[in-house]
């Protein structure tokens, strides 16, 4: 739901859609889904004037990032299930990856991991299931469309 | 000539900690490591401390003066007695290092071992 940018935290508040129905292989399932701003540990204004905002841009958009984790936060519960989107080309052992895990792990809560970016050469799914091997994971492309369907068929299968 | 910069390290035992409510290790961690100090948890936090300690991190982030914090700890693993279990205590915390965003830097990290790499300021 949230549009893609290199500067991080480009999700600052969280975005809600309700009553969205999935169909899959004649399962059906319907979700209200929170796209939640990105977790983080620190915020320095400082990283976004790397990437050419002004002091003043960066400064406003540090703070309302510190805002967006908290919100992210609080949304954590209040959640039934976590699809948690995760960069298969970088490495999966993120503070934030164990720490939203380890919360849904303590709720005993659904999780599902999407193995995002499939369609890039050094893309390293197995390492995902390496690191968190209790959980299901789901190799998609996003930016191809691909593998979709066994995503949404997962979805209905843990969600549902 | 070589100069000598000191770290301030604190490694906390388990004993320590168990006796804390969650808001008073939150407490301990975030005052030390706005001054400068790394935190070595034997036991590391609850999941739900976790997020509590980000989140009370994010309220107190200052322009040029806290720019928040590196935390590193392992996946959780069961653990605890069976009853521990069937009470929803079975996820023990396992070590973990904390400290000052601008100055430890994670290098590597896997389910055996945290590489950190710490700058000592002018």
């Amino acid at each position: 739901m949230g549009t893609v940018s290199p500067i991080p935290h480009e999700t600052r508040r969280a975005m809600r859609r309700e009553g969205l129905v999935i169909n899959a292989n004649g399962s059906s399932i319907e979700l209200d889904i929170v796209d939640t701003p990105g977790m983080a540990t620190k915020i320095d204004f400082k990283e976004f004037m790397a990437f050419g905002l002004s002091e003043a841009e960066s400064k406003k958009r540090a703070k309302e990032a510190t805002e967006g984790v908290i919100e992210a936060i609080k949304w954590l519960d209040d959640l039934d299930g976590v699809l948690l989107v995760m960069d298969s080309t970088e490495d999966p052992y993120t503070q934030v990856n164990v720490t939203v895990i380890g919360n849904m792990e303590a709720r005993k809560l659904p999780l599902l991991i999407v193995a995002n970016k499939m369609d890039l050469p050094n893309a390293s799914p197995s390492r995902i299931s390496a690191a968190f091997p209790q959980h299901s994971i789901v190799p998609i492309s996003a930016l191809e469309g691909s593998n979709l369907d066994d995503l949404y068929q997962a979805i209905a299968t843990h969600f549902g | 000539m070589i100069l000598m910069r000191e770290v301030h390290m604190d490694l906390i035992s388990e004993e320590k900690l168990e006796n804390m409510t969650s808001m008073e290790k939150i407490r301990l961690i975030l005052d030390k490591v706005k001054t400068g100090k790394i935190v070595v948890l034997e036991s590391g936090l609850t999941p739900d401390e976790e997020v509590r300690l980000i989140e009370m991190t994010m309220t107190e982030i200052r322009v040029d003066e806290f720019s928040g914090i590196e935390i590193e700890s392992y996946p959780s693993k069961k653990g605890g007695s069976f009853l521990d279990r069937i009470f929803g205590k079975g996820l023990k915390g396992r070590m973990t290092v904390i400290g000052p965003a601008n100055q430890i830097h994670t290098i590597e990290k896997d389910e055996f071992q945290i590489r950190t790499k710490v700058s000592v300021g002018d």
